[in-house]
């Protein structure tokens, strides 16, 4: 454990290292790629001095999270019907891997007209960006669920919407949360480019083009990094979580 | 009495490749009351099938089994998979894994809770109540399966070579604890099994089956008093009634 946070603080400070040797040595123009101690403190600044990107991180994240939470939900209840039901399976199949492949951003004018410009067409583009992943892996679960413990259900004589509740979709379990985990890094950064067209003044993404519109180059990355910490955090929690509820996974 | 009567079955399977594999041929079979059948037949014969049927996990292509005092559907069968590790549920603990066919049958949570205390106990395996699954050893785990199928209170038991991933010691000890939970319950039990060692230390009547599809060959009567015990196996009548079985069994051996 104590290993794990040394090997992982090693490897920040190295990354940091070659970043502050890269524009040390300048080798590429500070316009593009600031020392890591200015971008550091500026973001120093902006999260305890002035505290003025709080209300983004506020913004991006209730973004995020609604979008994501409203997929999962509706992924997780398609999933469970196409896995379940042959027929809804055939007679949907192309149209599911048709619209899950449409890129969910290229729509975004489509939500916009749609929905307003408000968070909600913003939510909306999440949604249908997660709902997919979500619903492929549930599906898949439900299809991949052991037989052997449907038949021990049936030995039981149990009716079929017991088996679906009690055997089959706790088996589908594990696949529905590797479902939930690509699909919420995947919500972050869709919320970070809808936040970076129009139609919003909060966000971090938001915050990540103005300040490339007028070269402020250090502003960009640390709001840059801040998203990736947000997404660093967003993951550890679900690890968190996801060791919980599907604990007997890979055992 | 006759519990469980297998009359006439057969059972073929359509094969991918087209044709029809036939895996069971008008087969008869009664088992008594209270009686501990074994199945015992070369690799592959039918047997898992034919416990299926009567299972009624899957229909017979022709035949029927029928059960004494029950209507069709009604008669409760305790099945015990071969394939422990899956047969559990691995999100349930052991505990609530027992209590899972009372669950089926409508118990309510105390009355649930009490079932499957007292099989465990009876099974020796409280200490393991609150464990998962993938915690215990393989012979721990079938136990639980065992469990699980004495708490849904079965008219009839049905095993499908239980004990064949363990290792020696653990089978005897397993076929030690099987014995005397039936000799108390006093439940008719089919088991299939494919060491002659096991068949004889726990079966009243060995059924030997023929290669696929599967008929009865010969049965044999198993007349070794009860409680067989450690001294059992040793014994000359032991060996005598294993010689039998092998002697049965040896032209369907491919």
């Amino acid at each position: 454990m104590a290993n794990k946070l040394l090997f992982n603080a090693a490897s920040v400070v190295l990354l940091l290292a070659a970043w502050h040797a890269v524009t040390a040595l300048g080798w590429i123009s500070p316009l593009f790629l600031p020392a890591p101690l200015e971008v550091m403190q500026t973001l120093w600044n902006q999260l305890v001095v002035t505290k003025e990107v709080w209300t983004d991180v506020a913004a991006t994240l209730w973004r995020t999270l609604a979008g994501y939470l409203l997929g999962a939900a509706v992924g997780v209840a398609g999933g469970i019907l196409l896995g379940y039901s042959a027929r809804a399976h055939d007679s949907l199949e192309f149209l599911m891997y048709f619209l899950g492949s449409l890129p969910a951003v290229a729509l975004f004018p489509l939500f916009l007209l749609v929905f307003g410009i408000g968070d909600e067409a913003k939510i909306a583009v999440t949604i249908w960006a997660s709902a997919f992943l979500v619903l492929l892996n549930t599906m898949y679960g439900v299809r991949n669920a052991s037989r052997l413990r449907q038949m021990v259900g049936r030995t039981m004589n149990i009716g079929r919407l017991r088996l679906l509740w009690k055997i089959i979709l706790p088996d589908a379990l594990p696949y529905v949360f590797a479902g939930l985990r690509i699909a919420l890094s995947f919500c972050l950064v869709v919320i970070i480019i809808t936040e970076m067209q129009l139609g919003t003044t909060i966000g971090l993404g938001n915050r990540i083009i103005n300040e490339q519109l007028v070269y402020h180059t250090p502003e960009m990355y640390a709001a840059i990094i801040l998203t990736g910490m947000l997404g660093y955090l967003l993951n550890r929690a679900f690890a968190g979580i996801e060791k919980r509820a599907v604990h007997w996974s890979g055992k | 009495m006759h519990h469980i009567s297998v009359s006439n079955v057969s059972k073929s399977f359509a094969q991918p490749g087209g044709g029809e594999l036939e895996v069971v041929r008008r087969l008869n079979l009664d088992v008594a009351e209270g009686e501990f059948v074994a199945l015992f037949g070369p690799n592959g014969c039918g047997k898992t099938t034919l416990l299926h049927i009567i299972a009624g996990l899957e229909p017979p292509t022709s035949g029927t089994v029928s059960f004494a005092g029950k209507p069709k559907g009604e008669a409760r069968a305790g099945f015990v998979f071969q394939n422990y590790s899956e047969a559990l549920f691995p999100w349930r603990t052991v505990q609530a894994n027992v209590e899972f066919g009372p669950e089926c049958l409508g118990m309510d949570k105390p009355l649930r809770k009490q079932k499957a205390q007292a099989v465990l106990e009876e099974l020796g395996l409280l200490k393991f109540a609150n464990s998962f699954p993938y915690q215990l050893s393989g012979g721990m785990r079938q136990l639980t399966q065992i469990a699980r199928a004495f708490a849904y209170e079965p008219d009839h038991f049905l095993l499908d070579e239980p004990f064949s991933a363990l290792d020696y010691s653990m089978r005897l000890k397993m076929e030690d604890q099987l014995q005397r939970s039936w000799m108390e319950r006093g439940k008719t039990t089919v088991f299939v099994s494919h060491a002659v060692d096991e068949a004889v230390f726990l079966a009243d009547r060995i059924v030997v089956l023929t290669k696929r599809p599967a008929r009865v060959k010969k049965i044999i009567e198993v007349s070794l008093p009860r409680p067989r015990t450690m001294k059992t196996r040793k014994s000359r009548e032991f060996f005598a009634t294993c010689r039998k079985v092998i002697e049965a069994f040896e032209n369907e051996a491919q």
